[in-house]
């Protein structure tokens, strides 16, 4: 893993002095942010926008990095956290159910398997929405987007500790929802 | 963390991982493959944006300094014509109280106090005599003050033994010219003295004299310089003539002394000798007798009463009232501090001339005449 992340920050200050070297984490890191974008904004052109948006910010403040031990993926998740909050607040918009995308997921489902895993979608995806913004992003990026809780608490800018307390929080209430 | 592992999560755990593993979000390859492109070939975009945008923080850094200038211009317009405004005050205004100075006038007192005794007539420096002149004849009366000074020697009390007296305490004696009549040249000194036993038991004392004098030159006797001072307490005072022509020596007050009665001389009636130690030898002064007695010039005027604006005095057995002269020495009830004393002198013109001291030094100078019950003030002069 320290191997992993040495080699990975000796990309990154290639990439420093050679722009086209970026284009390695680019390929590494892309589908990640989208899928991380595509969770929160539920809309691909949006989540297009806010992945062009985050990589172009990488790319014009690579030279302000700094290694500190997170993969660099941390740091693209905090550049997107943060575009995804100013396109919220830009916007004046909430987050909303997809209800297509429900539709969408109704419709895959054979029949056996289907109306157990049908209910259960549902209702998570219910109660995630139900959850506060901030717990939401702590299971997302925990459990979605399988962060560790240093890098949580780097990319929300709180503690390490702080992390697990609020976790544990948000998944008691996120059970309680769901049931 | 195992808090999160463990089985009271676990189900809600498990839905989530189901649910992130139906999404299907796959990035569309073309967009994917463009936004590769464009960020490989907007790196020399991005480093000269770069350049660009260094210019623009550096603006914007400074954007609030280069808003205050404008801002610091309009302050310094402002001020500079506000600075140029003349203020004017009509002089009507203008009390005569808050200008006031040595200048001389007999009316600004009485008009700032908005008082009106009816006992007192009021006219203008400039009508009595020019400015100049009531200067001048101050000074000159304040000159002739110290060339009628008496010659004073401090005696050294010579160390002899004597009888033991019995120590007895002496409060200050209270030496005060109670009150003159210029016309039947009837003058008395009031003398008081005070004296306390060491045992606390035993009553106080009073003795209180009156000296009859009939001198001219008694005027001496109301001088700044004939004041007890604090320096001079202890010792026995010679006094010379003309100036106390009374058969006594007397001592300035101390806290510890004795009483040393001497003989009385024929021809001066109520005498009294106080020195400070029994050790000390009696120095008696020149006999005064009725003969030699001329009309007394010098007073010394007792304040009676006082308040806020006025002071009363004993003076020739008749009530005046001299305004102003204590007007800032007086508290609000009227009250004058021990610090100060009056002393009021004959003039030769037949004015008064009242001058206050404080702790022993001349502040204030109030020039009056009186006549027919009624107490004129000429001028004052404050230094």
């Amino acid at each position: 893993m320290k191997k992993g992340l040495e080699q990975e920050n000796q990309l990154v200050e290639e990439a420093k002095q050679d722009s086209s070297k970026f284009g390695l984490l680019y390929d590494k890191y892309v589908d990640q942010i989208y899928r991380y974008v595509m969770r929160r904004v539920n809309d691909v052109e949006v989540a297009e926008d806010l992945v062009s948006q985050t990589f172009f910010d990488a790319l014009s403040h690579l030279s302000s990095y700094q290694f500190k031990g997170y993969p660099f993926s941390a740091w693209l998740y905090k550049i997107a956290h943060n575009n995804v909050l100013k396109w919220y607040r830009v916007n004046n918009r909430v987050q909303k159910i997809d209800l297509e995308e429900i539709a969408e997921l109704k419709s895959d489902e054979n029949i056996v398997d289907g109306l157990h895993a049908q209910s259960e979608a549902e209702a998570v995806k219910a109660a995630m929405f139900k959850l506060d913004p901030e717990d939401r992003e702590l299971i997302r990026l925990k459990y979605f987007e399988e962060v560790s809780n240093i890098e949580i608490a780097e990319i929300m800018g709180i503690s390490a500790n702080n992390v697990g307390v609020k976790l544990y929080r948000a998944l008691k209430e996120l059970k309680q929802l769901m049931n | 963390m195992d808090r999160l592992e463990g089985k009271y999560f676990e189900n809600t755990i498990a839905a989530l991982k189901n649910l992130k593993n139906a999404e299907n979000f796959e990035l569309n390859p073309s967009f994917k493959a463009k936004l590769r492109a464009e960020l490989i070939a907007g790196t020399d975009l991005l480093a000269h944006n770069t350049e660009t945008s260094g210019l623009f923080e550096l603006v914007s850094r400074f954007k609030y300094v280069f808003g205050a200038v404008p801002m610091l211009a309009v302050f310094v317009l402002v001020f500079a014509q506000f600075s140029n405004w003349q203020v004017k005050v009509p002089t009507e205004q203008i009390k005569p109280d808050e200008i006031k100075s040595n200048v001389l006038t007999t009316k600004e007192p009485l008009q700032v106090m908005e008082v009106k005794p009816p006992s007192i007539q009021t006219f203008s420096a400039e009508s009595v005599m020019p400015s100049r002149e009531i200067l001048d004849k101050m000074w000159a009366d304040q000159d002739k003050v110290v060339e009628l000074q008496p010659e004073t020697k401090i005696v050294e009390q010579p160390a002899t033994d004597t009888v033991k007296q019995p120590q007895l305490k002496i409060k200050n004696p209270q030496i005060e010219v109670s009150g003159s009549n210029v016309l039947n040249n009837n003058s008395f000194v009031q003398v008081t003295t005070f004296v306390m036993p060491i045992d606390e038991t035993s009553p106080v004392e009073n003795h209180t004299e009156n000296i009859n004098l009939n001198n001219d030159s008694l005027q001496n006797i109301v001088s700044a310089e004939q004041q007890g001072r604090v320096e001079d307490s202890g010792k026995v005072v010679e006094s010379s003539a003309p100036t106390l022509m009374m058969d006594q020596a007397v001592t300035l007050p101390t806290i510890d002394a004795q009483i040393v009665p001497v003989e009385n001389h024929a021809n001066t009636t109520n005498t009294m000798n106080v020195v400070v130690d029994s050790k000390v030898v009696p120095v008696t002064a020149d006999t005064v007798t009725q003969k030699e007695a001329t009309p007394l010039k010098a007073i010394m005027v007792v304040p009676v009463s006082l308040s806020n604006d006025k002071i009363i005095y004993q003076a020739e057995n008749r009530k005046q009232v001299v305004s102003a002269v204590l007007e800032t020495f007086a508290d609000r009830n009227g009250n004058l501090s021990n610090d100060y004393t009056i002393n009021v002198a004959m003039r030769e013109d037949g004015s008064y001339k009242a001058v206050l001291f404080e702790l022993g030094r001349a502040t204030k100078v109030v020039i009056f005449t009186y006549n027919a019950d009624k107490l004129v003030v000429l001028t004052e002069l404050n230094y």
